[in-house]
């Protein structure tokens, strides 16, 4: 809640000054640099408390390219990558998938709650290396949605809130949601929902969850993903970065740091993260009251 | 343990020292028997407003000296007959024959040169200020000045006005903060008539909170800065507040675009006692108001600000003056969201005559900013508050002993009281509240200093600060596993000091040394040196200031900064005083600086230790100004040449980086005609290097979604786009008749003339059909789709109008 505050904080200000100044925006034409292509590790492990049959590790690996190239996926097709589970050192590799440039993806590997797990990446003659534990997620009691009419910033619509518990007796936990409406994944910027239990009560009543205004009849898939600490760092060095003004009002903007680490050169850690989840979902048509 | 024994013994001690010292001067002079004092107060033949830097010159021995901060002097010198010439820029000069045989008290008034005057009184008897006083890297700025400038919106901003002059400069426009001699924003230290104002920006940065109507001068002092000032780094804005006219009531006002002022002025006893009151409230809100549009005429969008001032005499040994200051902004949407914020200072000050020659000023000052949103919405609610609180003592001595000398002295104490924030929700919903540990820190500081002329040629201004900073108790110190970086994992330790209880004490020297040698009687080259130490300050990476920036003091894990600088300069006068040209150059070592590693976490952190990285900052450049002061034709071409460097672990590899605010030229062009007695036209023009910025090096794809990838060791390499703009103004007076009171004048002023698109910011995100603001919901088809480099422009051509009046 912490950070989305002081973002929202931020947003205001912004807000405020286009008021203030009605600011106009135009393309320009800027001759950028070109840096060498940078690793970049996308991993997921996810273990689906109530559905396992959908456990799976994912790990995305690519690289960067030119910053004005329209096409921004550059896949690294020969790398290997494999699974090590912490308790018992078992270890599993995890292979591309046939027909998905740069998509690595195994389903077979057995997750179990509170395990720790490691990924390592071996790609042009450099190891890297990630470790994270499934961590428990929030209890779910009930998932309910609520019309509001149309209020400040806010559009009329239906919302959804939250009703359960977090397990605040293991300390702060920290969470990613996706939503789907309609099978369509909200993925843009403003989309991320990372959150931390740091300053919610440990009982959950009807807590409005994002912003989306839904129609009846739409059909919303809620997903609730639990996140190590690294990874949710990252993720809110990430937002950081999408919504910096390139240093004004913002920090200089600088990649996310990584908790992935270069285990061959320390100091050339790889793009991108390891996501360590117990993920949860449930689907709610909306009816109209 | 109360307050720690070392500092309470070393503050005595020093503080006695300046005592003795002090005392023994006085006594030697005491008995020197031929000598007397002559000394009074300079004023406005006017309205009876002191003239602070008033120049007195003794004609025959070519020495003298200037008013203080109260328009008071003092010259010491054996019994005889003398000239004295006293004498203030755009002020008829005074020349006065004085048989000093006893001491005497000679209250001076003079008269301002008025346009139609100024043919006639320009003559050689102009001050050569420029070139034979010892001060450099000053400026200073008359509020009529100010005034004659063109206005962004018509308001009129001595916060801008001062970008025009070398070495300061901002970090774009329509945002906070001054920029001075590679310092940022957070190392100035802006005083109100001697009251610290944390923010002194409305509007995110676009308005100042200055009421030129209730502001008589300002200066700023960017190096040599004298041992009487300390606690920031790059400089130190010096701002007085008028006292209101002693003569006679007085009304004044503006109506302007986007705000109005109303100023009341008079004397509580004639000559003597004056009182000002003045408010300004812009009225943008006003005009919601009239939208149809719900949404926009529930909100709410508005500032104002109200000075107050008396002074009293009692006697001419005693004088005491209250001045306040008061200023908030209000933003709310419905009823759903607010926020506003605001300084609050508050100045009682004494002036004491222990003697013609020992003037004392003592000030109980306070200063309080503070501010608060609350939100209550559905998806929150809750309200957020934040204080900055300080409480001053301030005892300046001024020391008169001859015309060769005038020494400095005092001690000043300051608490400081920091609350960084409360979080408290509204009830019923899920969130628990946060409040931040408060932080209270006592700041001290014993100085003394003389200006001193040598000879003829040489003349000295030295001094010596010595500083002591204690963060006390009541506060929460986190210890930390040895040998591992800070964070909340490696926590070993949590100790709790009780109220006053010492937490962390810092302490040091501060010296101070200008010198100026004059090279024939229109050229002089002047050099300096001072080292400042700073105990407090913002936690952002930012670089433009937000009123949420969080000021930090100085603990056990963050360092105060400290900061030497060398300056060197060359003045010249030329054709008869007419134009003042100076050059200097300066170097500037800083350390102890901090970069914050990860944005979010630095307002809301207890443990802020765990988000810092230290390391060291440098500037160097050179300053070039040609000044015209008199005439008809005024103004000044002042040009920055500059560097400012940053140093810091983990950042761009460790390796030396460009400050965001580093801008390599700087140009101004100021000027102004009168064309006739009621015209007048100016007009400036500024261009500066687009300051450093971090462009990225590529993309990559995460989360389906498109991230720029900025290269590690590439942070401010690139430059946002050269910034230039021309502004002008046309100021004409009514039909003012002399005898009549009713004065007014028409200001319009334009802002950008060009309307040149200047970048704000540049970001970079995926764009469609080339419009950054192309929805495809709405638009129409989607033609093309593709990485961008979006320009964010604010103004285009401003035009304002203002209405201004007295009577």
């Amino acid at each position: 809640m912490c950070a989305r505050v002081i973002r929202f904080g931020k947003s205001i200000f912004w807000l405020l000054s286009m008021a203030l100044a009605p600011a106009c925006q135009e393309v320009i034409d800027l001759a950028l640099p070109v840096d060498e292509p940078q690793l970049v590790i996308e991993g997921f492990l996810t273990y689906w408390e109530d559905t396992p049959q959908k456990n799976n590790c994912t790990v995305i690996i690519s690289t960067t390219g030119d910053y004005y190239d329209a096409n921004d996926f550059n896949p690294v097709n020969d790398a290997t990558v494999e699974l090590i589970d912490l308790g018992s050192q078992a270890s599993y590799t995890v292979n591309r998938v046939e027909n998905n440039e740069g998509i690595y993806k195994s389903v077979t590997i057995p997750l179990d709650s509170g395990r720790s797990y490691k990924l390592r990446v071996d790609y042009a003659g450099q190891s890297y290396e990630a470790t994270g534990t499934l961590l428990p997620v929030a209890e779910l009691d009930t998932f309910t949605y609520r019309y509001q009419p149309e209020q400040g910033f806010l559009d009329e619509g239906f919302y959804l809130y939250f009703s359960g518990r977090t397990p605040k007796e293991r300390g702060i936990n920290y969470y990613r949601f996706l939503i789907y409406e309609n099978d369509s994944l909200y993925n843009a910027p403003e989309d991320y929902l990372i959150q931390t239990d740091e300053f919610l009560k440990e009982d959950i009543d009807t807590l409005q969850l994002a912003n989306y205004a839904f129609d009846a009849e739409d059909t919303v898939r809620i997903e609730m993903y639990s996140l190590n600490k690294d990874t949710y760092e990252y993720y809110n060095e990430l937002l950081e970065l999408l919504f910096n003004d390139g240093g004004l009002f913002s920090s200089p903007p600088r990649n996310p740091s990584s908790n992935i680490q270069n285990i061959t050169d320390p100091g050339q850690p790889p793009l991108g993260f390891f996501q360590v989840s117990t993920a949860f979902g449930e689907t709610v048509v909306i009816e109209e009251e | 343990m109360p307050l720690s024994y070392f500092t309470t013994t070393r503050k005595l001690f020093l503080f006695q020292i300046f005592s003795i010292l002090g005392l023994f001067t006085i006594s030697t002079i005491a008995f020197a028997q031929e000598k007397y004092t002559v000394s009074g107060y300079v004023k406005d033949a006017a309205n009876g407003e002191v003239l602070i830097g008033a120049t007195i010159a003794v004609a025959s021995l070519g020495t003298g000296t200037t008013t203080n901060v109260y328009g008071f002097y003092s010259v010491t010198l054996p019994a005889g007959d003398y000239q004295l010439i006293y004498s203030y820029l755009g002020y008829q000069s005074n020349a006065l024959a004085v048989s000093l045989h006893e001491n005497k008290t000679l209250d001076i008034e003079l008269n301002s040169a008025d346009v139609e005057l100024q043919e006639v009184v320009i003559s050689d008897e102009r001050p050569e200020n420029n070139v034979q006083d010892v001060k450099m890297s000053r400026e200073e700025l008359k509020i009529e000045k100010v005034k004659s400038l063109p206005a962004l919106f018509g308001e009129v901003d001595i916060l801008k006005t001062i970008q025009l002059l070398p070495g300061i400069q901002t970090a774009g426009e329509g945002t906070t903060g001054l920029f001075v001699r590679g310092g940022s924003a957070d190392q100035n230290l802006v005083l109100l008539d001697e009251a610290t104002v944390y923010n002194p920006s409305h509007f995110l940065g676009f308005f100042s909170v200055f009421n030129p109507d209730a502001i008589k001068n300002l200066e700023i002092y960017k190096g040599g800065i004298p041992a009487r000032y300390g606690g920031r780094l790059a400089s130190i804005l010096d701002i007085q507040m008028k006292e209101g006219n002693n003569k006679r009531l007085g009304i004044s006002g503006g109506i302007g675009s986007i705000s109005s002022r109303l100023t009341v002025e008079g004397p509580l006893k004639k000559n003597e006692s004056s009182f000002i009151l003045s408010g300004r409230r812009t009225y943008a809100d006003l005009f919601l108001k009239l939208s149809s549009d719900e949404d926009i005429s529930n909100n709410t969008l508005y500032f104002y600000d109200f000075n107050a001032k008396a002074n009293y005499k009692f006697n001419d040994q005693n004088k005491l003056f209250i001045s306040g200051y008061f200023g908030r902004d209000r933003f709310g949407v419905a009823d759903q969201f607010g926020l506003n914020w605001g300084n609050a200072t508050a100045t009682v000050r004494w002036n004491h005559l222990f003697s013609e020659r020992l003037f004392l000023n003592t000030s109980l000052i306070y200063s309080n900013f503070d501010y608060g949103f609350d939100i209550d919405t559905e998806v929150a609610a809750f309200t957020w508050n934040s204080n900055l609180k300080e409480y001053n003592l301030k005892l300046d001595f001024n020391f008169f002993p001859n015309p060769e000398n005038t020494l400095d002295f005092g001690y000043q104490a300051t608490l400081h009281k920091f609350e960084p924030a409360k979080i408290i929700p509204g009830e019923g919903t899920n969130f628990e509240q946060l409040l931040l540990d408060d932080k209270y820190a006592l700041e001290q500081a014993v100085y003394i200093g003389n200006n001193q002329q040598i000879n003829d040629r040489i003349s000295l201004e030295y001094g010596l600060r010595y500083s002591l900073f204690q963060q006390i108790g009541p506060g929460i110190v986190y210890e930390y596993e040895p040998g591992t970086p800070y964070s909340d994992e490696t926590i070993t330790n949590t100790v709790e000091f009780e109220s006053l209880e010492n937490i962390k004490f810092y302490h040091g020297l501060e010296p101070r040394l200008g010198a100026r040698y004059l090279l024939t009687s229109n050229s002089s080259i002047k050099a300096s040196y001072n080292r400042m130490r700073q105990y407090l300050q913002i936690a952002s990476n930012a670089t433009a200031g937000l009123p949420i920036d969080r000021w930090i003091p100085a603990d056990r894990y963050v360092k105060p900064l400290i900061g030497d600088q060398v300056a060197l300069g060359y003045f010249r006068n030329l054709n008869q005083n007419m134009i003042e040209a100076s050059v200097e150059l300066y170097y500037k070592w800083m350390d102890h600086i901090i970069d914050f590693k990860s944005g979010s976490d630095i307002l809301l952190n207890n443990n802020i230790e765990t988000e810092i990285s230290e390391g060291k900052g440098w500037a160097y450049g050179a300053e070039f100004m040609l000044k015209k002061n008199t005439g008809r034709a005024t103004g000044w071409i002042s040009y920055t040449l500059s560097r400012t460097r940053r140093q810091v672990e983990d950042i761009n590899g460790g390796l030396p980086y460009n400050a965001r605010h580093d801008r390599t030229h700087d140009l101004a062009l100021v000027g102004s005609y009168q064309v006739s007695p009621r015209l007048s036209i100016s007009g400036n023009w500024v261009y500066s290097t687009g300051t450093a910025v971090s462009f990225p090096a590529g993309r990559y794809q995460l989360n389906g979604q498109s991230i720029p990838y900025y290269d590690p060791l590439k942070r401010n390499a690139y430059r946002m786009p050269d910034y230039h703009r021309m502004d002008l103004s046309v100021i004409l007076d009514g039909k003012n008749k002399k005898k009549k009171r009713w004065q007014s004048n028409w200001s319009f002023s334009v802002y950008n003339v060009y309307a040149r698109k200047n970048a704000f910011s540049i970001t970079f995100d995926e764009v469609t059909n080339n419009d950054p603001g192309f929805d495809p919901d709405e638009d129409g088809p989607v033609i093309t789709k593709g990485p961008a480099a979006i320009k964010t422009y604010l103004f285009s051509i401003i035009p304002a109008v203002t209405y201004n009046f007295k009577f």
